[in-house]
């Protein structure tokens, strides 16, 4: 696929701290990418980058084969949409998303045909005179992406630009800014902190921690094949247990885990004695109330400690013998067990072998 | 607690209702009530009702001192917003510590009495003053330019005192100026000098327009800084004000000068507060 936007070895610091550590990667066209990861992960400060607000300590940034780290912001074709918004409160909605197009010098007619469309297209179409005080918190939100998009940019940043906006607001422009996206064909570079945000939206997720990328991929490639403990627990909830090695055989691997011993399929070699961690999904756990239920051949005792009832789903909060506590979802319907789990209870518990996920032993920081 | 919060409250209202009472509205109704009355000879003035000071009011000399007193304060306003907006402008765009000492030396020239400094200001633009010695020095000039005794001087003297009176308001509606709306400028390919024309200079209006009300009345009033560095040769509406009160003894004249500087001043107050409310968006105050 062609490549939009390469980043290599980008680094930059403020006050002997550094933010973005050496980062390189790159991404193709057409894409809805989220730059997700904790405060101060440099999420942020990689965005104002690519924008030109910042310029790198080091390293360069190509847009379509072309160095642009040294250009002034204004001469990028990228626009951004800000955290809060900074609509030009002198100048009224139209004013605010025809600005670009009229600092650029086009012909009034022009401007005033796209600024039609941009703020249609945002379904503002007939709050072209009024005043950015005078519009609610979404409805400034979509002047914004207007006054971004109608400048036809190469690639539109985001800068968390749905988290001023209450719960269902923000679910209804989730939807409507992906719709976008692929409607005008363009990137969209969205940053966020919040995890469900990204998943539901993103194309390709690159996860920031301390300057740097842990891994970039699908939502689906991280929520699955989570490539470190820091990606595991960022996103969605993992039960995580340690193990250790006891053989391996070809694909064969045996594993000690909360004092009885399993055998996985694992191609990648371990060494005997080594410390792994085994990580699995909440929703991949199978929990019954005699160990006689469970289908897989092993099984681990745990002690039911909360029942978290979501509707569809119940989350129960489970206490293991080295009394770590896991997470387990079940489907919630009228013939599950769940409905006669009590809290204190003996449950049994495994999983489908093959769902899990191994790590070697890494500095975990628990 | 509530209610002995409220008592409070109401308790601090009505002091301050009470100063205002006191010290602005009931000398102007007396100001506003002597400018209708007869000018008296034993007493100041006379309690019989006339509009006669009013009508004297638009005697040519009047309207003369009205014309250039006016030109004057306006020419003081502008020079001083154009000295004050840049230098506002950077000390509200650099560091706090920067800031600090910035503002403390637009304000220590305060805790010098106006009329001192006037004088200090003779010693700098007389003839073979500080300035002038500059200047040979340099080889600027060859022989003394004179400067005191002229409008220069006047202007100098007139700028100098006023332009901390412009520099706090441009400097307070930069620094509330959000970082957020450059840089979105800047996003949309603005330059630095159409960022300035179209987002800078329009939402730091107000405080230019505070600067220039700031400037532009006590301008008109300042007597002694004509008298002192000009000569007394071109009279000020407030030097004829005192004159009228001091020298003439037609106390119902000055009041009606007065009330019309008030009424004009007002005017220009809610101009002001109708531009502002324009430019200002409610919820922007502090929104970043």
């Amino acid at each position: 696929m062609e490549t939009l936007l390469k980043v290599e070895n980008l680094s930059k610091s403020y006050s002997g701290n550094t933010i973005i550590d050496s980062m390189s990667f790159e991404l193709p066209k057409a894409r809805f990418v989220t730059l997700l990861g904790p405060s101060g992960c440099g999420k942020t400060t990689l965005l104002r980058l690519i924008a030109g607000f910042e310029s790198p300590d080091q390293g360069k940034i190509y847009l379509e084969g072309e160095s642009i780290e040294s250009r002034p912001s204004q001469e990028r074709p990228i626009n951004t949409v800000f955290q809060s918004y900074a609509l030009f409160p002198h100048l009224s909605v139209f004013e605010n998303v025809a600005f670009g197009l009229s600092i650029r010098g086009e012909a009034q007619e022009l401007i005033r045909e796209r600024v039609k469309s941009g703020l249609e297209m945002v379904d503002l179409g007939s709050f072209a005179n009024r005043r950015p005080h005078e519009l609610s918190g979404g409805q400034q939100q979509r002047v914004a992406i207007a006054r971004a998009v109608v400048n036809r940019p190469k690639i539109l940043l985001l800068d968390e630009s749905l988290s001023a906006l209450d719960y269902k607001l923000r679910r209804q422009m989730q939807v409507e800014l992906k719709n976008l996206q692929r409607s005008l064909g363009i990137n969209f570079i969205f940053v966020t902190h919040d995890q469900e945000e990204a998943l539901s939206m993103s194309d390709e997720i690159l996860l920031l921690n301390k300057g740097r990328i842990e891994q970039k991929g699908s939502p689906q490639e991280l929520y699955e094949e989570p490539k470190s403990h820091f990606v595991a627990r960022f996103i969605g909830e993992t039960a995580i247990f340690d193990a250790r090695v006891v053989s391996q055989e070809g694909s064969k691997l045996s594993l000690s885990l909360l004092g009885k011993t399993i055998e996985l399929q694992e191609e990648e070699h371990f060494e005997v004695n080594q410390t792994v961690q085994v990580m699995v999904r909440p929703e991949d756990l199978r929990v019954e109330r005699e160990s006689k239920d469970i289908e897989e051949d092993f099984y681990f005792e745990a002690t039911l400690r909360n029942i978290v009832y979501k509707g569809p789903v119940v989350d129960l909060v489970l206490e293991l013998e080295d009394s770590q506590t896991i997470q387990a979802t079940e489907f919630y319907n009228e013939n599950s067990d769940a409905l006669e789990y009590k809290e204190g209870m003996k449950l049994y518990f495994s999983w489908v072998k093959g769902w899990e996920v191994l790590l070697r032993d890494e500095e975990t920081g628990r | 607690m509530k209610r002995l919060e409220g008592k409070f409250n109401s308790f601090l209202y009505a002091v301050c209702a009470l100063w205002l009472f006191g010290f602005v509205a009931l000398p102007f109704l007396a100001v506003l009530a002597i400018s209708f009355l007869s000018r008296g000879y034993s007493d100041f003035v006379e309690p019989v009702f006339t509009i006669q000071n009013y009508l004297q009011i638009f005697d040519f000399v009047y309207l003369k001192v009205f014309l250039s007193s006016t030109y004057l304060a306006l020419l003081t306003s502008l020079l001083c917003i154009l000295v004050a907006y840049p230098f506002a402008y950077f000390l509200a765009r650099s560091s706090e510590r920067a800031q600090a000492i910035g503002l403390a030396l637009v304000m220590i020239p305060f805790w010098t009495s106006s009329l001192i400094r006037s004088y200090a200001l003779i010693a700098i633009l007389k003839t073979n003053g500080f300035l002038n010695q500059l200047l040979i020095k340099l080889g600027l000039i060859d022989s003394p330019l004179s400067i005191l005794y002229t409008d220069w001087a006047v202007m100098i003297g007139m700028v100098y005192t006023l332009l901390p009176f412009a520099i706090l308001p441009i400097f307070s509606s930069v620094q509330g100026l959000s970082k957020n709306l450059l840089e979105a400028s800047q996003d949309l390919g603005a330059t630095a000098f159409q960022s300035f024309q179209r987002v800078i200079l329009p939402l730091t209006s107000p405080g230019v327009m505070g600067a220039f009300l700031l400037t532009f009345f006590p301008a008109l009033g300042l007597f002694f800084i004509p008298d002192l560095l000009g000569g007394a040769k071109t009279l000020v509406l407030g030097a004829a004000i005192r004159d009228q009160f001091l020298m003439n003894r037609n106390w119902p004249l000055g009041s009606a000068l007065s009330v019309l500087l008030t009424l004009g001043m007002f005017l220009l107050l809610a101009f002001n507060s109708w531009v502002k409310k324009r430019v200002q968006a409610p919820e922007e105050e502090g929104a970043f």
